[in-house]
């Protein structure tokens, strides 16, 4: 019996053993550990169709393989350097560019790249109702609504007519949701009648012009694991490294153990708290960079709402007693202390400006914000504080930030509740303005001003727009805010810009800036040439291992 | 036995229906916009309508829960918004993990349980026999996350002996395409690679030993448990008499009887771990149904998240109805008997129902305009006439239920128990208390059960004295390592961790009996009427148990959470609703027991009320199995609540509680691992107490081990 039971046992083993030891299977790559750079990020990517996606975990794979007609500069601060197109011209009155394109450059697909692709291209994604459309345009509207035409005088000669003056429109051309699509593929997407499968079948099939693409379908596995293989007939340098692989873990201590045993070789977003563990190890290289962000205690203005916020007296009491050393403390140095609207890496930046709230010693302030309240008649006040429930690139620790706050509200009487939500949620809740206090913050993509200013503080058609936290809508400082990006001459529209921000914060003050927090990323010393270009996107196509 | 698998298989069927209308509410009573949360921030109002038409949002409820299950029979589960994938399309390559995992875990679970629960059983009293129940109860209080941490820090961070996560090293085997979506079945059979199926293995073993650590505890318990009580019997005396060999005796006569109801309880827990490894998948960033649902939560993606709970709860239901079917096939006495008050609706007649479901009316729309209400999607006049409505229906029922109490004489017993209990109480209760330390005084883990629990009440009570500073208050001293001044160092916000320990003793302690008093407290109303009355309420009351049943607990909190929002008191809410069926079950059997009882027969004999029989003879008599369960409810609550902490569903961070306090030094990364430390060590400790304790009540109650 026991000699029985003990033959079955090994003849099992022994069969799938030999099963699996035979060979005879399907064929499978062992891949050379110097042919493939693994990436583990804290973001998934799930939309990989420029047009259709404004995530930032898809934008950064997604610069990967398509390009614009421009691109940002390798160090900061931006400048806008020719990619697909060589060279532009743009008339004086900055309402009719023209960019001469590269030639020579083939798409993914074989497709040739020429002036009818980019117009393509740009109809795309930029116009909801063309038949290859995906089902939403982020930056349309914003960025490409103000496009009268697009013409094409010859193969390798695009004009882009807008309907105002708009100097930065340049840095639009740049922007991840600018990238070229080749027409062969957008003709594909024009048969597929769901525009939800056209944006699914473009995250499976790439087809733009960059140094790597996804070659078969089933290189992306699942949203967690992607592989891209480098493009043979890449116009540039071909990539070093054939092959990347991108993996998926949301949690930054995973991270941080596999980039220090080396089962990685790049990682995004390192917690803050790792950075100086991290910096002096010596197989790893951290990388950190001011990014263009701002994280901010965002303050309902709407009178209608009937919240105590709508009175400015209790703003500037609530803007006295936030003192942001702590704050910056709780980031472990990776963030910056902030007092405007502008990071200080964007033009308009107002260099020496602090508001009148945020001067002088704190008991001097917590005094003076006590003695605001009881005239407003709120001696005490109990005060909703709505954050996200998942850190954000700005606000690496919702919570606690959140809950530095309440403590510091409690030094003059107020009581905050704390109620973290999801951020579909918090964009509802932001944009009925359900909330007298709301801690959130918000990303430039191109070094402009008018990204912050429009969406932020600003809106369309007499109302504040959808991401304006405050509720806050002053005509004449919507005027002033248009007046300052159609403004041609750059010195006087960075003075418009810092005037803005004096009247804004003293008279208003809608908002507490916060804080601006450093990003970072971290590689294995043993991989060169990789960068992070000056919009904080990282570059895969110049690294190499070292000895390679 | 055809007629029983026929009525079960009806049973089933209003439960499935019930699923899949719950499952359909849920995309409604997710906050936020569903259209809004498909389109992103930055979409146009213009937009958002124009979606809202073509996705057919604007129609009423019934005209688009007709249109889901239309969907739902071809086979079409949705699209996430997220990904814009089909729904089907991401569960198979999710499902396959998860099973594989599960597979895997249960494996490992059952052959360390079972040798650890016969070890120990053939050799009582040795440090076999210690080690076993040590480990069973340390198994079953640890937080699982926790020891994930641990258990990744120590083999994959400091030894380098395992990867960190995944299926696969997916960069070393960049042309791996799975066919079957089991990753060791296509590395054994479809590659035939050796090298390949070793690293599947090697990255399945630990998320699998982690996952495994809770149903080998109560295995290897069990199986314990099962073959002490066989190796005691006549014919284990008899074959040994016979001069059989010691091991035949074992393999042969008493473990094969001891395994048996060990086998029906693995089922089970196979079931358990299918839907609830949302903890061990987190952790190792498995790519399964629980990282799925975790996913689908935190962007409010309502497709995938609809999909995953008809899944699992579907799952649920076929494994509870081969469970039951087993046991008749097992048990010849189920497949006769057993037909009568235990039986479901359909052998009800509609006429048996009514009055409840009429009875029930007011309450459930209190419920649903309640959920509705608090999702703001509706103006407030609408809001505020159908509260009146609903309240106004309820005002109805109180006062004629009052006026029908108090005709009967209800009232009376009410008022009446409760001067018994008051009176009798004391003594009785002095008298047993008493007799219960006599008891454990021989029961040495429940005396250590007891001191743990006995300290961490203490800690609880005497927490503004014992603690130094303010559990809430910022010191300005961040990240400070242990000191005289600081004994176990500051938090990131400045605060001093030993005295947030030692607040969140109160916190969690309270928490946890808020959350286990509610569900005492509806599962018991629950239980007692369904037990008492039997027939329709019995059928009616008991489907809504099983209807609760079919999820996973830990996932029905997940949920529960997701839609009423992250807060403190919504936390205790989920976690005392997840709880209810446990005691309703229990406290119907004991009713069901209790009211077959010679003295209940006497006392209906004497003419007695029966609202007063069930609650002044019955309920008084079933108490003390439900304490026992109870002692034990407080472990897993506090369990819960850490877990739903530590996925961030845990609400305002600023109060004191263990979980939370574990969380925010997990977001520290390296700097928070002696805070992760710690709260885990306290949540473990009074667990484990709580555990304990159970344990020796349950001993003292058990006429058996009480002899001995």
């Amino acid at each position: 019996m026991r000699f029985f039971q003990l033959a079955l046992l090994i003849s099992t083993t022994a069969f799938v053993f030999f099963a699996s030891a035979c060979g005879g299977g399907k064929e499978i790559e062992k891949a050379e550990e110097d042919e493939v750079l693994t990436v583990l990020r804290g973001d998934k990517s799930e939309i990989l169709d420029p047009h259709a996606t404004n995530s930032g975990g898809d934008a950064n794979l997604i610069q990967q393989m398509y390009e614009g007609l421009v691109r940002p500069s390798e160090r900061p601060p931006v400048v806008w350097e020719p990619c697909l197109a060589e060279s532009w011209e743009v008339d004086g009155e900055f309402k009719t560019y023209t960019f001469k394109l590269r030639k020579g450059v083939k798409f993914h697909d074989g497709a040739d790249f020429n002036a009818a692709a980019v117009k393509r291209s740009y109809d795309r994604g930029r116009n909801l109702d063309d038949p290859a459309a995906p089902p939403k345009l982020p930056y349309a509207e914003e960025y490409f609504g103000d496009i009268v035409s697009i013409e094409t005088p010859d193969d390798h000669t695009v004009v882009f007519k807008l309907k105002e003056t708009n100097p930065k429109f340049i840095a639009n051309t740049g922007l991840f949701a600018a990238s070229i699509v080749s027409p062969t593929a957008i003709k594909h997407m024009e048969g597929i009648k769901a525009a939800n499968e056209r944006q699914g079948w473009l995250t499976r099939h790439p087809a733009g012009t960059g140094p790597y693409t996804i070659a078969t379908e089933s290189d992306y596995k699942d949203s967690m694991t992607i592989t891209m293989t480098s493009f043979d007939e890449y116009w540039g340098d071909k990539a070093a490294i054939p092959r990347v692989v991108f993996k998926w873990s949301q949690d930054a201590k995973n991270r941080r153990e596999q980039i220090i045993a080396g089962d990685v070789q790049l990682i995004d977003s390192p917690a803050p708290a790792d950075w100086k563990d991290l910096d002096a190890n010596a197989d790893v290289t951290l990388y950190s960079w001011k990014a263009e962000n701002l994280c901010y205690l965002g303050m309902n203005t709407d009178p209608a709402k009937g919240f105590a916020t709508s009175d400015v007296r209790v703003r500037k009491a609530i803007a006295l007693a936030v003192n942001r050393d702590p704050l910056v403390a709780l980031y472990d140095g990776t963030a910056v202390a902030h007092h405007v609207l502008l990071p200080p890496v964007t033009m308009g930046f107002p260099e020496g400006y602090l508001p009148s709230t945020d001067k002088g010693p704190r008991d001097e302030r917590l005094a003076k914000a006590r003695d605001l309240l009881v005239e407003a008649g709120h001696e005490t006040l109990t005060l909703k504080l709505l954050l996200p429930s998942v850190a954000r690139p700005y606000l690496g620790k919702p919570p606690q930030v959140a809950d530095m706050l309440r403590q510091q509200l409690a030094d003059i009487g107020i009581t905050v509740e704390l109620e973290p939500q999801p951020m579909a949620q918090l964009g509802d809740n932001i944009t009925e303005g359900a909330a007298p206090l709301v801690l959130i913050g918000w990303m430039g993509e191109t070094g402009e001003p008018d990204d912050f200013w429009r969406p932020l503080l600003s809106g369309g058609g007499g109302r504040p727009g959808n991401s304006n936290v405050p509720r806050f809508y002053r005509q004449d400082v919507a005027d002033q805010i248009d007046a300052a990006l159609r403004e041609r001459d750059s010195s006087r529209r960075r003075a418009m810009y810092e005037n803005l921000e004096k009247t804004v914060h003293e008279e208003f003050r809608p908002m507490v800036p916060l804080l601006s927090a450093m990003q970072a990323m971290a590689w294995r010393t043993e991989v060169d040439g990789l960068y992070v270009d000056s919009t904080g996107t990282y570059r895969l196509a110049k690294a190499r291992y070292k000895g390679q | 036995m055809l007629t029983l698998i026929a009525r079960r298989l009806l049973a089933a069927a209003p439960m499935l229906i019930g699923v899949s209308i719950a499952a359909f509410l849920l995309l409604h009573a997710l906050p936020g916009d569903p259209a809004r949360a498909i389109l992103g921030q930055r979409a146009t109002e213009e937009n958002v309508k124009r979606f809202r038409d073509a996705e057919g949002l604007n129609d009423p409820l019934p005209v688009q829960y007709g249109r889901f299950l239309g969907d739902l029979s071809s086979g079409d589960l949705g699209k996430s918004h997220r990904s814009n994938r089909d729904v089907v399309d991401e569960l198979s390559e999710r499902v396959p993990a998860t099973i594989e995992l599960t597979l895997f875990a249960i494996l490992f679970a059952s052959v360390a349980g079972i040798s650890l629960g016969v070890l120990a059983a053939v050799k009582p009293r040795t440090i076999w026999d210690f080690l076993c129940l040590a480990f069973a109860l340390v198994g079953v209080s640890m937080p699982i996350f926790w020891l994930g941490f641990l258990v990744q820090k120590g083999f994959a961070g400091e030894l380098g002996m395992f990867p960190f996560g995944a299926r696969l090293d997916i960069a070393k085997w960049p042309t791996f395409e799975s066919d079957t979506g089991f990753f060791l079945i296509d590395a054994i059979f479809v590659y035939r690679n050796a090298e390949l199926t070793f690293d599947v293995l090697h990255h399945l073993m630990l998320p699998a030993m982690v996952l495994a650590t809770v149903p080998m505890a109560l295995i290897a318990r069990m199986t314990r448990a099962n073959m002490l009580e066989i190796l005691d019997q006549d014919f284990i005396r008899t074959a040994r008499a016979k001069g059989l060999g010691p091991r035949p005796v074992i393999m042969r006569h008493a473990m094969r009887n001891a395994l048996i109801p060990v086998i029906t309880a693995i089922g089970t827990q196979f079931g358990y771990l299918l839907g609830g490894a949302v903890l061990t998948e987190t952790i190792f960033g498995w790519p399964g149904m629980g990282t799925y649902v975790i996913e689908a939560i935190d962007v409010l993606d309502a497709k995938p998240l609809q999909a995953s709970v008809m899944l699992i709860a579907g799952f649920f239901i076929a494994v509870n109805l081969i469970t039951d079917l087993s046991y008749a096939v097992i048990d010849p006495r189920l497949r006769h008997g057993g037909r009568k008050g235990s039986e479901s609706v359909p052998g009800a007649t509609l006429l048996q129902v009514f009055p409840w479901f009429l009875a029930a009316l007011p309450w459930l729309g209190l419920l649903v305009v309640g959920v509705w209400s608090s999702t703001g999607r509706s103006d407030a006049a609408t809001v505020r006439r159908a509260w009146m409505l609903v309240l106004a229906l309820v005002a109805l029922e109180v006062v004629s239920m009052g006026a029908i109490a108090l005709y009967r004489g209800w009232l009376k017993a009410v008022v009446m128990t409760v001067a018994d209990a008051l009176r009798n109480g004391l003594t009785r209760g002095i008298a047993s208390l008493v007799d219960f330390l006599k008891f454990i005084r021989r029961h040495k883990p429940a005396i250590i059960g007891l001191g743990l629990i006995l300290f961490m009440v203490i800690t609880a009570v005497g927490a503004p004295l014992i603690a130094p500073y303010d559990p809430m208050e910022g010191l300005q001293r961040y990240n400070e390592p242990a000191s005289g001044e600081f004994w176990l160092g500051t938090d990131a916000q400045g605060r001093d961790l030993f005295s947030r320990l030692v607040w969140g003793a109160r916190t969690t302690l309270l928490i946890a009996l808020a959350a286990t008093l509610l569900s005492l407290l509806l599962g018991t109303v629950v239980g007692s009427l369904a037990g008492y009355f039997g027939g329709a309420a019995d059928g009616l009351l008991m489907r809504g148990i099983d209807f609760m049943m079919s999820f996973p607990s830990f996932l029905l909190a997940v949920v529960t959470v997701a839609v009423l929002g992250r807060s403190l008191n919504n936390l205790i809410w989920a976690v005392g609703i997840v709880g209810i069926p446990l005691f309703a079950r229990q406290v119907r059997a004991e009713v069901l027991r209790v009211k077959s009882l010679e003295y209940v027969e006497a006392a209906r004999a004497v003419g007695t009320g029966r609202v007063a029989i069930l609650l002044r003879t019955v309920l008084p008599n079933c108490i003390t199995p439900i304490i026992v369960l109870a002692t034990l409810g407080m472990g897993s609550a506090i369990l819960d609540v850490a877990g739903l902490a530590f996925l961030g569903l845990g609400g305002d961070p600023f109060v004191p509680e263990w979980g939370l306090i574990l969380k925010l030094g997990w977001d520290e990364s390296s700097k928070g691992a002696f805070q992760v430390g710690v709260a885990g060590a306290c949540i473990l400790g009074t667990v484990l107490g709580f555990n304990l304790l159970g344990d020796g009540l349950r001993d003292w109650l058990d006429p058996r081990t009480r002899l001995k």
